[in-house]
């Protein structure tokens, strides 16, 4: 078919109108004609779109992992520019599924990519990897060694973990991702088994790896994705509480041993066991932030994963602030903000609020829960904070936190889902 | 400075006289300009009059960019203003005018202008402002939506 009428606006000017528009109208005009369709998908407008979009605002969430009785979003922070979604990204975490589901969780993000498990009303489970975004979602299918009564079974058991997503990136997009189940076979072992499920084969395969020590494992289900490494939690000694992580890189592994590493806060905890603490990921670090409650006083320290080396040295002392007199009440922390690194996100029980602080410049910020008819407040980079979801899971876990004190409860974990920098479909497998 | 005087004549036949400096603006013109091949006349086929005149009065108010904030702020005020003279329409037309005579600050407000302007609009409405031809056939078009409905969500219903 030959194309009869030419645009009226060359090409040029085209790009040069859509490359100053958000990502989700770029997408609409998609739909426009095939040519605006291919000057959108052209790799010409992309670099001219980052090279007048340098704003680092983007959305994101913190999401809460394996609890389907409350709302997933712990903390949604949306409205940037770049997207400029007027909805948070939680309402964009479910899959729309043709039988109806009994549950619905988010069990990793990474890269822009979610890893989500569901069940159906009769209790089949589901894994399914997407682009929660736009809704495209590819159903991992169960390991073909195992029945739908072993997936069960293995979920039960304390030494099995399914929340592993790991992604290959090209050029700020996913160009592939694995999947990844953990096994060991009792709670103190050097060995491991990973059932992992690759993007660009699609199938799965067992890999038998091993740790250099022999690890306590009682805190399997959560991990910590970063560049196609895998990070959790573990301990040794006669601890159970989490005082080491464990890392495998499952896209440049050169050998089948897992990196041990003690947490940096290793021998102080060992004696006074009176943290509050978050691992998380922050601009391209694994990042690790605990409380220390003393006499009254609490410090606040952060530290970030530089090396692999089995030494508390492996992390970075990036702040400390002492005491943080100025705060009496009592903070958890919840989240480092995932792309800027100064700043962390508490929760306070007594006022019902999230405190933004700076750890830089020690400037902090109490947001009260608003109700609904309240006008939402903008931050400062014009983007939209909500965090409805935080107060709940708050008064939820606090029972736990409080009454545990050798529980191996000190700690909170969530996920984070950050958007992409760029329109992230999710890759196909080649056939 | 030079105080030459330069004509330019539009599309439409109609002539503006103006100083060489405005007229370097234009990088079309500057572009002549170095390449001697000026006399003091530049006949411009491709923009008529009225959006010539408009181009004009934008480069004579920026023609000594100063860097003072006040001066930037006060530009940047201007620029709004006169943006909101005129409809979206015009702004294509002017958008189409920078880009041939290749004036880089206006045409930078303008894709901006637009942008701001047509961010909710649908496909169809787009189609209409900038002529194009929908070249999709029936099905293709709906699994193109298809793919990308979430980014419809917000732009079919009307704002509160």
């Amino acid at each position: 078919m030959t194309r009869r009428i030419k645009l009226v606006v060359p090409e040029e000017v085209v790009v040069k109108i859509l490359a100053r528009l958000s990502l989700t109208s770029i997408t609409r005009f998609i739909s426009v004609c095939k040519e605006w369709k291919s000057i959108i998908n052209s790799d010409y407008f992309r670099d001219q779109y980052e090279s007048l979009n340098t704003s680092s605002s983007v959305s994101w969430s913190i999401m809460s992992t394996r609890n389907q009785t409350f709302a997933l979003e712990i903390v949604g922070h949306h409205g940037c520019q770049r997207w400029g979604l007027k909805s948070s990204l939680g309402s964009y975490m479910h899959y729309k599924s043709d039988t109806p589901l009994r549950k619905t969780c988010v069990l990793s993000c990474t890269d822009g990519i979610v890893l989500l498990y569901t069940e159906t009303i009769e209790g089949a489970p589901m894994y399914h990897v997407g682009n929660p975004l736009l809704q495209q979602w590819v159903q991992i299918p169960l390991p073909p060694h195992l029945t739908v009564f072993d997936v069960v079974r293995l979920q039960e058991n304390m030494f099995f973990s399914d929340t592993g997503l790991v992604t290959k990136m090209e050029k700020g997009i996913v160009v592939g991702y694995k999947v990844v189940w953990m096994l060991v076979s009792w709670v103190v072992s050097t060995k491991l088994t990973f059932m992992i499920y690759s993007s660009e084969t699609g199938v799965w395969k067992t890999e038998n790896v091993r740790c250099n020590r022999s690890m306590i494992w009682s805190r399997l289900k959560y991990s910590v994705p970063l560049n196609g490494i895998l990070h959790w939690l573990s301990s040794i000694g006669s601890d159970i509480d989490a005082n080491y992580i464990v890392s495998y890189d499952f896209y440049n592994g050169v050998d089948d041993v897992c990196r041990t590493i003690p947490f940096p806060d290793f021998q102080e905890y060992q004696q006074a066991r009176c943290f509050k603490r978050t691992i998380t990921t922050s601009a391209g670090f694994v990042v690790y932030c605990n409380i220390f409650s003393d006499n009254g006083g609490r410090t606040i320290m952060v530290w970030r994963l530089i090396s692999t080396d089995d030494h508390p040295k492996a992390w970075q002392l990036s702040w400390k602030l002492n005491p943080i007199c100025k705060f009496d009440a009592d903070y958890f922390p919840v989240v480092m903000h995932p792309l800027n690194y100064e700043i962390i996100y508490l929760w306070s029980r007594n006022k019902n609020a999230l405190m933004s602080l700076n750890l830089r410049t020690y400037m902090y910020s109490l947001r009260k829960k608003l109700s609904p008819e309240e006008k939402v407040k903008k931050s400062m980079d014009g983007c939209i904070m909500r965090f409805s979801g935080c107060k709940e899971y708050m008064d939820l876990i606090y029972p736990i936190f409080a009454n545990a004190i050798y529980g191996g409860v000190h700690d909170l974990y969530f996920s984070q889902y950050v958007l992409p920098r760029w329109l992230n479909p999710l890759p196909h497998r080649a056939s | 400075m030079s105080s030459n005087k330069i004509v330019l004549t539009s599309s439409d036949g109609e002539s503006f006289e103006v100083e060489e400096v405005v007229a370097r603006k234009l990088q079309i013109v500057g572009h002549m300009i170095e390449d001697d091949c000026v006399i003091n006349e530049i006949p411009l086929q491709n923009v008529t009059g009225d959006i010539l005149s408009m181009v004009i009065e934008y480069c004579k108010t920026h023609v000594d960019e100063e860097e003072s904030e006040e001066a930037q702020t006060k530009l940047k005020t201007w620029d709004k203003e006169f943006m909101k003279k005129f409809d979206l329409k015009t702004h294509l037309k002017i958008i189409l005018a920078a880009n041939y005579l290749n004036v880089k600050g206006l045409l930078d407000l303008v894709s901006q202008t637009i942008a701001d302007n047509i961010k909710d609009y649908t496909p169809e409405k787009i189609r209409e402002v900038f002529g194009v031809e929908n070249d999709y056939t029936e099905e293709e078009e709906a699994e193109v939506r298809k793919e990308n409905a979430w980014a419809f969500d917000e732009a079919d219903t009307p704002k509160p």
